[in-house]
């Protein structure tokens, strides 16, 4: 007779952010940090990474943001943490729907157990805002987000980390199938 | 043949800290601990421990340590940061180093490579007296601290090669930790 461990987890939630268990939810809330108000990006084409850590593989069916006002392009990307490889991204989107939650189709893609970045960007900071949490510069740093500022308004094919300058933790992610 | 499917365990996250989900977070942010601030070292020579976990199936290559300083630095306080096994033997740490110039901020020290596999772990960080401030998370009463496992030693800086870890009297827990990428600060 075979002994089989039953599963310790079978549904997982389809919704991934930066600020849930997977991301930085934990550390975030230890520390008390308020969802900020809707906030302009820091700076034009900047890329923000926000750490995720995946404890199973999962296939992705959407990158989501959410809405401030609405100006301007957004791009988001899953990139894989050890190697700064580009795993998956949106193509550029035109921001649409005023303090709504944003989704982005793609087409599946399967990614395995691991820990990543969720990379976005924005190309102005005039008029477009995000929802955001107000966490501190220092924490931010301490719990892993990292920038990138090319000057150009793309996700490269592998990332280049520089430190994070400005307190800024988009609430966004993906959704799974 | 029956088939089992694999058990999902959570990968470590970049950067390891006391408010990790791996380490004490979930406890911390449950309990609705007091935010974080600055103040100097109680005790001149003790060490603070923080449990963490790295999951089955998983490592953590630890590349840097750091802490943040509080409102004050001292160019007279020198800091260890360092990694324990769950018995007190300790793997890696960086030496007495000065408490940095900048106040507030979180500064970064450079340790040997070190690889934890799947086990139970403490991170450790002492100082060599109490001028100077640090960033630091507390609970209303010692046991809070002691409730989530965390272990204080005395006249354990730099820190030691074994430790004999003790039930601490505070609850306080200075912000520190280690990074797996070699960007900090």
């Amino acid at each position: 007779m075979t002994f089989t461990p039953p599963p310790t987890k079978v549904f997982y939630n389809k919704y991934l952010s930066t600020l849930g268990d997977e991301g930085m939810g934990v550390p975030n809330a230890a520390v008390k940090t308020a969802q900020g108000a809707l906030l302009a990006w820091p700076a034009a084409n900047r890329i923000i990474y926000c750490p995720l850590e995946l404890e199973r593989p999962v296939t992705i069916d959407k990158f989501w943001w959410s809405n401030g006002a609405v100006a301007g392009n957004v791009l988001m990307g899953l990139y894989n943490a050890i190697t700064l490889a580009k795993v998956v991204d949106i193509p550029s989107t035109v921001m649409a729907g005023a303090t709504t939650t944003q989704e982005v189709d793609i087409t599946g893609t399967k990614v395995a157990s691991g820990r990543y970045y969720i990379a976005q960007s924005a190309s102005t900071i005039t008029t477009a805002t995000f929802t955001r949490s107000a966490v501190s510069l220092q924490f931010a740093k301490a719990f892993g987000v990292a920038e990138e500022n090319a000057g150009t308004f793309a996700l490269p094919a592998t990332a280049t980390l520089v430190a994070h300058t400005v307190g800024y933790v988009p609430v966004s992610g993906i959704i799974i199938l | 043949m029956t088939y089992a499917p694999p058990i999902p365990r959570r990968p470590p996250p970049v950067m390891i800290t006391c408010l990790s989900a791996i380490s004490t977070g979930r406890e911390i942010a449950g309990r609705q601990w007091t935010l974080p601030s600055t103040g100097a070292w109680a005790e001149a020579n003790a060490a603070h421990f923080f449990p963490f976990i790295i999951d089955y199936n998983w490592t953590f290559t630890a590349v840097k340590g750091f802490w943040h300083n509080g409102a004050t630095v001292s160019a007279t306080n020198t800091i260890d940061v360092g990694i324990y096994d769950s018995a007190g033997t300790r793997l890696v740490s960086m030496g007495a180093t000065t408490q940095g110039a900048t106040a507030s901020v979180l500064q970064e020290v450079n340790i040997t490579d070190t690889v934890l596999g799947p086990g139970f772990y403490y991170a450790a960080m002492s100082a060599l007296n109490t001028t100077g401030a640090f960033l630091r998370s507390f609970g209303p009463t010692a046991a809070d601290g002691t409730g989530m496992g965390f272990k204080k030693a005395v006249t354990s800086h730099p820190l030691p090669a074994s430790v004999t870890l003790t039930t601490p009297t505070t609850s306080v827990m200075p912000f520190f930790g280690f990074s797996a990428r070699a960007l900090v600060v």
